[in-house]
């Protein structure tokens, strides 16, 4: 029996391996133990070996490709076997990783690969971008929330088109994947698969995974009953007396693993200024009073921001491998508090919306973070970031810069302070106005503080004229 | 109504009609060529002659378009003629009468005067009949508004359709196939009459809809029960009448099979495959899993040799071949 050799997953952020050297070639043998091949990390290069005897029968990558973690990149069988119907299979797996995954599909042959890989499959139709698919399974696709383009599905209808025999073996396929045990464990505990995080080969459910789920709702069920127990363990071993431990883990440990990665590989660096709110509160009454959408504070920092991002698209870019990407598309993730932690909805293209439209959008977004029913496509592909803490009364603070964007704009409380103001006479006075401070956090490999100053005063501008921000 | 069946052939089944028909209403009349004296060309009029005399069972010269106007007249004067043509090719002999007066009266006198006039007429290659008496009629005469269209599959559709053919107050041109004539089927005792624009299921599915007309309803059941080995579970549905056409049975299944055949014998230029297919597109768009085929004559004249006519005409295995084809 054929073994696929994957690339492996070597550490909790790696997304993409490179794989450097192949140290077999194909038909050649290999034993257990011996190194396959050396795979590129961000600290090192390491052999891997492989786990099986027999012959090298197909190298599916190579030397300098990089490639998603979990694609099928050689196979390992007998001398005499028939692998290629299994070539053809993995070949295809391997082509679908390279397409969900264009952002870090990196650089040497990405443009004869992807692009022929793409043109070449049987479901494209010649010449177009447009996929040869049956209405029928355009329609099932669409039920489901599949976005076609974004799956590798291989077509098996009428001249090799997707038909609906396609989309549901991909829904069939696509359901859980579980190993027997964890499935079995899953049923006697009656945890629906649906709800587990894999952490097996291609999000495979392990037994480790239903047994993590199992400890914390009995950690959640039993306060009472083991509250003697509890007590007599809420010491811990330096005396300190413990509340409660629970474990880091799920979106607790997504959220804290991605805000470590940004801090310690983005080298942060601030700007605060403090904004005039007079004329924007007075400018906000009037909308809301003009029209039936309620707007916010916050629809008219992203507006301003958006303004601002428009004018410096330096900061409205990505470090993404070895490349800068500045977008044109201005994708505005706005920080929610949900009650399962911290989430990010991203209004797309808010660079042709209006403030109303900005508005509405915004509403949508946060209302559906809070009922944590967001869909994956709607709190990722950001290109700039907002934080909100005005309405906790907080007076200054700094955030983290979302990855892989490159700023963040954190927003304080708007409260009233004694200013200084040059008046008419040019004299100075001091008056009492409404102020607000904005902090941007920028990732200093790509964004310098001259720029970083420019963008801060466009929005400050932006948010003490917004007159400006619907002409 | 009695649950007895016998076995009785198709062109039994359609003496039974008028039989039947003759003796319900003394205003039905039979007229055409051979009719009388030799029972029908195809042996559907056997022994009314003797039963009803000369006055209701006429046999006429050889001129169908003087016959067939002859018909007219009598339909417009309150009687309900059924002329039998001998082959439905001759339909072009007496076109004008068929498509200019008995198709438009109704339209041109505003509704005044009516035709209540049934056409006979067999359809079908099979018999060596060459070009001219092999056609199959019913795509072009479903083409002229004024018209009713039917095409029985069964002796019990030949006979129960027939009956409401000659109830109907409009021409209708009652296609019967020749080479199902001699065919035995279980018959009940007693047929009621079939309305007309309500398709039959005759088989369910859910992989694939046929829709199929006159014998190929019966060929397509012969190719489903094939392809039911093979694991295609194909739904069959006999249209009965192609004007009215029944589009809420067929987009109903389509709905479900996601993939339609149409099936007829007439040519496919312009042909009855083509009609439906562009009729129920906009209701079954969205569920269609597979462009819509159609099975029917090619686009040539029949030939007299039945070494090149039998490869033309549709049979169960081209049906069976074509649904392969696309689930390959």
């Amino acid at each position: 029996m054929a073994e696929v050799v994957i690339m492996p997953k070597l550490g909790f952020n790696m997304d993409v391996g490179k794989l450097v050297k192949w140290y077999k070639s194909e038909g050649d043998e290999i034993k257990k133990g011996e190194p396959l091949f050396a795979v590129e990390t961000d600290k090192t290069n390491i052999d891997i070996e492989a786990t099986c005897d027999g012959v090298v029968k197909k190298l599916l990558i190579q030397e300098g490709d990089s490639v998603a973690v979990t694609t099928p990149i050689a196979i390992i069988g007998e001398e005499n076997e028939d692998v290629e119907e299994l070539i053809q299979k993995e070949l295809s797996v391997a082509a679908g990783s390279s397409d969900e995954k264009p952002n870090v599909q990196v650089q040497e042959k990405e443009e004869e690969k992807t692009e022929i890989a793409k043109r070449s499959s049987s479901t494209q139709l010649q010449g177009t971008d447009r996929i040869k698919i049956t209405p029928r399974a355009r329609r099932i696709a669409e039920e489901n929330d599949l976005d076609i383009t974004q799956l590798s599905i291989v077509g098996t209808g009428f001249q090799g088109g997707i038909c609906a025999r396609d989309i549901l073996n991909f829904l069939e396929e696509s359901k859980v994947k579980a190993t027997p045990l964890a499935r079995k464990l899953s049923e006697l505990e009656k945890i629906d698969l649906n709800t587990v995080q894999g952490s097996g080969v291609k999000g495979k459910i392990m037994k480790q995974d239903v047994e993590n789920i199992i400890n914390e709702r009995m950690k959640q069920e039993k306060p009472e009953t083991t509250e003697e127990t509890t007590k007599e363990i809420a010491i811990s071993e330096d005396g300190k007396e413990i509340l409660e431990v629970v474990p880091y883990s799920g979106v607790r440990k997504i959220i804290g693993d991605r805000l470590s990665q940004s801090k310690f590989t983005a080298p942060h660096l601030y700007f605060t200024r403090s904004v005039d709110l007079s004329n924007l509160l007075a400018f906000r009454k009037q909308v809301n009073a003009s029209q039936e959408k309620k707007t916010s504070v916050t629809d008219y920092i992203v507006l301003a921001a958006v303004k601002a991002l428009q004018k410096y698209p330096d900061i409205n870019s990505a470090l993404i491998g070895d490349s800068i990407y500045k977008y044109k598309s201005v994708n505005v993730g706005v920080a929610v508090a949900a009650d399962s932690g911290l989430i990010v909805p991203v209004i797309k293209n808010a660079e042709k919306m209006s403030l109303i439209e900005i508005s509405k959008e915004a509403s949508r977004l946060i209302e559906k973070a809070r009922e944590g029913k967001l869909l994956p496509a709607e709190y990722t592909g950001g290109t700039f970031s907002i934080s909100n803490l005005g309405m906790f009364g907080i007076e200054n603070f700094t955030a983290i810069i979302n990855p892989p964007e490159s700023a963040i704009l954190a927003v304080s409380a708007t409260e009233k302070r004694a200013v200084v103001v040059t008046n008419e006479n040019g004299e100075d006075e001091i008056v009492i106005r409404p102020m607000m401070n904005i902090t941007l956090s920028v990732d200093h490999r790509l964004i310098d503080g001259l720029l970083a100053a420019q963008f801060v005063a466009e929005v400050k501008a932006q948010l003490e004229n917004p007159i400006g921000l619907v002409l | 109504m009695s649950k007895k069946t016998r076995e009785i052939t198709y062109a039994q089944a359609i003496c039974e009609a008028l039989d039947e028909e003759m003796q319900r209403d003394e205003n039905v009349v039979l007229l055409g060529e051979d009719v009388g004296f030799l029972g029908g060309n195809f042996k559907t009029s056997v022994g009314l002659l003797d039963k009803y005399g000369e006055w209701r069972v006429k046999d006429t010269p050889i001129s169908e378009s003087g016959f067939v106007g002859m018909g007219i007249g009598m339909a417009l004067t309150g009687m309900r003629p059924v002329i039998e043509l001998m082959f439905s090719d001759f339909l072009l002999v007496a076109a004008d009468q068929i498509f200019n007066q008995a198709a438009k009266i109704i339209y041109m006198s505003g509704g005044q005067v009516k035709v209540p006039l049934v056409i006979r007429t067999p359809i079908g290659a099979g018999r060596s009949s060459a070009a001219q008496h092999s056609q199959s009629m019913q795509a072009m005469a479903a083409h002229f508004p004024g018209i009713k269209v039917v095409v029985p599959s069964t002796a019990v559709e030949a006979k129960g359709l027939l009956k409401t053919a000659i109830r109907d107050d409009n021409p209708v041109l009652f296609f019967e196939h020749k080479m199902m004539y001699n065919s035995k089927f279980e018959v009940p005792d007693e047929v009621e009459p079939i309305p007309f624009g309500k398709a039959n299921v005759v088989r369910e599915g859910k992989d694939i809809t046929i829709v199929a007309t006159s014998s190929m309803v019966v060929k397509s059941l012969q190719a489903a029960e094939k392809l039911a080995k093979d694991g295609i579970d194909a739904e069959v549905i006999d249209l009965r009448t192609i004007v009215p056409l029944d589009r809420e049975t067929i987009i109903e299944s389509v709905k479900k099979t996601g993939k339609l055949l149409i099936t007829d014998e007439a040519y496919e230029r312009c042909g009855i495959g083509s009609e439906i297919a562009a009729d129920v597109m906009e209701d079954v768009f969205y569920y269609l899993d597979m462009p819509i085929l159609r099975l029917c004559n090619p686009n040539v004249s029949l030939p007299f040799s039945p070494a090149l006519e039998f490869p033309i005409i549709p049979s169960a295995d081209k049906v069976y071949e074509k649904v392969k084809e696309v689930f390959r």
